[in-house]
């Protein structure tokens, strides 16, 4: 019986367990809200703040150099046409009069003076002068060529005179020659004889010598032994200046032999006219004429420097010609600068003037600036007791305002003709506007200007703008909150069925996709979402991919 | 005498304990944390090298496991009632079918007795890898695949709960029956009032391990159902996560108590069905 019991109470157990499985499940199984993708255009809000400026100005005139006695107005001062804006000191107001005075009298003089030196005197040009130096050249070149004539036929009448004396000379020396060749050579002939005569004269006598000592030597008795060896030594030297006479007189026969071939060959030379008198003779006549030619060639040199003395004298006539058309065109342009000037000063006399007259106005006013026109005071920055520069600000306006704001490019986009709604400070309400200007050349931020009509917010105010925009229509736009992003990049995660032990239950499934535009709400991706698929919006409880997940229509609390 | 019978009980236990031994190692491990199942049986669950550190006993016994089972896994559940709805209409069509089949093969004479129930013997014989196919043929013709009605037709008609009720029902005297039958009782009769009560081992072994098989199969369900939500509790444990072996072990301890309640319910009809199957009168 009890295992019976056991048996009951075990699928009792199991039907607890069961249900309590199922409850637990329902519980812990997150809960998600779901949305398809769908074909729409992404609606963008753009928003940003901007600040409200004046269109139109008028800017009053401040005159440099006037002391600034009292102010009247301040910026957003209302004034009437009429109402004073400021003062001018009196006192600086007479100094600039004075000062005015001075440079008026400094721009008359300047004037005259500038007539002045408009006056021209005549005078020499340079062409006339080159034209009187190229006569010159060209009278000393006629000279010149006459001259150079006379010298050519002067020379080829010299060379030859030159080559006849030469000529001349040559054969008279030739005939000089031969006789003292003779002359010479008769001599020479009878030297040698003498010489040889006396040879052998010297000769003999010296061989008579050891003749005579060897008889003695052969005749001395033995026993004179002394005396012999004397005698051989006697006899040796005589010998020895045997030889040395005999050789020393050869020698003088060579020589004078010598001076005989000498003069024989002198003979030829004489003959073939190459005798060093013969060339003494040609050197001079070739010097001479040489000299002749160097004379020739000086004067053919001294004519044509006369002829490029000429030339010289032509080109300086066409420069000077030039210079002088240039110098007249450059007085011309200094007397129109001089003219012009002269009108410059005078235009500078009547602002003077003008000046003077508007500030002999001022000083009739006690030095008082009144408003142009009614309006608002805009921009004041003169400061009372300083000296003004010119530079200062104060402008009037009289109604006109436009929003001006700033935009990020990368993140918002607007275009001219958007509506923008702004916002009135501290009204709760907003006006409408249409942006008609843009400036899209800033690094970051785009400048945008939109009409204000009515005058609603006041000018200066810094206020806040919204631009509601509709894009492109898209194929798949998301919910903002179905978008998620990881290291991966962009993701969004969808609930789809899978066969499970329990059933058909839902998993999420991560899909990567690239987003295409991003609105306020929702934003346009690009990937493998499909029309049937319920693109998680919203959850619960935290989910990955591959959670399990219940598509409900809506929940209370979620975490996203 | 007294010491012997002593030393067999010694060595019968010990026999025994053997066999217990997985079961006893299964009960523990569902009892033991994660992280002390990760270091015991790091090894044989594939995440490691190191040696396995067995224990009767868990060291730090956590319920976690079960809780995780129990209250976390509603999929147990459903396969578990899925195991009952497809193993016990399958015992009930045995006990309808199966009964009146093996009382005709056993108590009738008819043309083709032997050749038919030759048949059965050959089907009973057969793994089901032989006739898997031609009866998914079978179940598809006649449009209950991915069905409960999958595993429960071919259970119905299974041979061995009709061989085993045939052999339960020869053994009963056949001067009963014809003592009824000249009392004037029909065959219907007859088999409600003699044939049941006393063949009731014979058909109570044979639904119970019809129950058993149905509850234990495997390529059945694989074959014949595609959707996960009709599995039976025994692909329960092939399906489950690695990183869950804790619960896995818990699973398997619950999936034991079912049959392991029914056994205990049939013992002893399940002993006498046994043993009068391979008896002859």
């Amino acid at each position: 019986m009890i295992r019976r019991r056991l048996l009951a109470g075990f699928f009792l157990f199991m039907l607890g367990c069961t249900v309590a499985s199922r409850i637990y499940d329902s519980v812990t199984v997150p809960k998600v809200t779901t949305s398809p993708a769908r074909r729409k255009a992404v609606e963008t809000r753009v928003e940003g703040t901007g600040t409200v400026k004046v269109k139109e100005k008028q800017f009053c005139r401040i005159r440099p150099g006037l002391r600034i006695s009292r102010i009247e107005v301040i910026p957003g001062s209302e004034v009437k046409e009429g109402d004073p804006l400021f003062w001018y000191d009196m006192e600086s107001v007479q100094e600039r009069q004075e000062e005015l005075q001075k440079e008026t009298e400094q721009i008359m003089l300047a004037i005259e003076k500038e007539q002045i030196s408009r006056t021209d005197w005549p005078g020499l040009t340079r062409t006339e002068t080159a034209r009187w130096e190229l006569s010159l050249a060209e009278r000393e070149l006629e000279e010149g060529e006459r001259e150079f004539q006379d010298i050519l036929s002067d020379h080829e009448a010299e060379l030859e005179r030159l080559q006849a004396a030469y000529e001349d000379g040559l054969y008279r020396t030739e005939e000089e020659l031969w006789r003292q060749q003779e002359r010479d050579w008769e001599s020479a002939r009878q030297e040698v004889d003498t010489l040889r005569d006396s040879r052998d004269e010297a000769v003999r006598e010296q061989q008579r010598k050891i003749e005579d000592l060897e008889e003695e030597l052969d005749e001395l008795p033995e026993e004179e032994e002394s005396r012999r060896e004397k005698l051989e030594k006697q006899l040796k030297r005589a010998r020895e200046d045997l030889e040395a006479v005999s050789d020393s007189w050869e020698e003088r026969v060579d020589t004078a032999r010598f001076q005989l071939d000498l003069l024989d060959r002198q003979e030829d030379l004489i003959r073939k006219g190459q005798t060093s008198v013969q060339e003494a003779r040609r050197e001079n006549y070739e010097s001479a004429v040489k000299q002749e030619e160097e004379r020739l060639k000086a004067a053919r040199k001294e004519l044509e420097a006369q002829r490029k003395a000429v030339e010289r004298a032509r080109w300086q006539l066409e420069a000077a010609g030039k210079e002088d058309d240039s110098s007249r065109k450059t007085r011309d342009q200094q007397k129109q600068i001089s003219l012009l000037t002269v009108k410059g000063l005078e235009l500078d006399k009547k602002e003077k003037e003008k000046e003077a007259a508007m500030l002999e106005a001022l000083a009739e006013a006690g030095g008082r600036v009144n408003a142009p026109r009614a309006g608002v005071v805009v921009d004041m920055e003169l400061e009372e007791g300083k000296t003004s520069t010119g530079q200062e600000l104060l402008s009037l306006t009289w109604g006109g305002a436009w929003f001006e704001g700033t935009f990020l490019k990368e993140e918002q986009e607007l275009v001219v003709g958007d509506r923008l709604q702004i916002s009135i400070p501290g009204s709760g309400r907003s006006q409408e506007a249409v942006i008609g200007r843009m400036n899209l050349l800033g690094e970051a931020e785009g400048v945008f200007q939109a009409d204000l009509e009515g005058g609603n917010i006041k000018l200066g105010a810094v206020t806040s703008y919204c631009c509601t925009r509709q894009s492109e229509i898209f194929e798949k736009v998301i919910p903002l909150s179905a978008l998620r992003k990881d290291m991966k990049g962009y993701y969004c995660l969808v609930a789809r069925p899978v066969s499970t032990i329990l059933g058909e239950e839902f998993r999420a499934e991560r899909v990567n996709v690239e987003v295409l535009f991003r609105g306020r709400e929702e934003a346009a991706v690009d990937g493998p979402v499909f029309d049937t698929d319920k693109v998680i919006t919203g959850e619960n409880k935290a989910i990955g991919e591959g959670s399990r997940v219940r598509p409900v229509s809506g929940f209370q609390t979620g975490q996203r | 005498m007294k010491r012997r019978h002593w030393f067999t009980g010694a060595v019968l236990l010990a026999a025994c304990l053997l066999v217990w031994l997985p079961l006893i190692l299964m009960t523990a491990a569902a009892w033991m944390p994660e992280d002390e199942l990760y270091w015991r049986y790091l090894s044989p669950l594939g995440m490691g090298r190191d040696r396995v550190r067995a224990a009767l006993l868990p060291s730090y016994p956590s319920l976690a496991a079960m809780k995780e089972l129990l209250i976390g896994s509603p999929g147990f559940f459903a396969m578990f009632w899925n195991s009952c709805i497809q193993v016990i209409p399958v015992a009930a069509g045995q006990f309808l079918i199966g009964a009146p089949a093996a009382w005709a093969f056993a108590r009738f004479r008819f043309p083709g007795k032997k050749q038919l129930f030759g048949i059965y013997v050959i089907l009973m014989i057969l793994p089901f890898q032989v006739t898997q196919v031609s009866g998914y043929l079978v179940l598809d013709r006649l449009g209950v695949l991915n069905t409960h009605a999958a595993m429960i037709l071919p259970g119905i008609w299974s041979t061995l709960p009709v061989f085993i009720m045939t052999r339960s029902f020869e053994t009963i005297p056949e001067v009963l029956t014809e003592a009824a039958y000249l009392d004037g009782a029909g065959v219907w009769y007859t088999f409600l009032h003699i044939g049941l009560p006393l063949g009731y081992p014979g058909i109570a072994t044979a639904l119970m391990l019809s129950f058993t098989d149905g509850w234990n199969a495997l390529e059945q369900p694989l074959t014949y159902l595609k959707d996960k939500d009709l599995w039976p509790i025994s692909l329960y444990l092939p399906d489950i996560a690695r990183d869950k072996a804790a619960v896995a072990f818990a699973a398997a301890l619950i999936t034991c108590f079912l049959p392991v309640l029914v056994y205990l319910n049939c013992q002893e009809e399940l002993e006498q069905g046994v043993a009068s199957s391979g008896l002859k009168q």
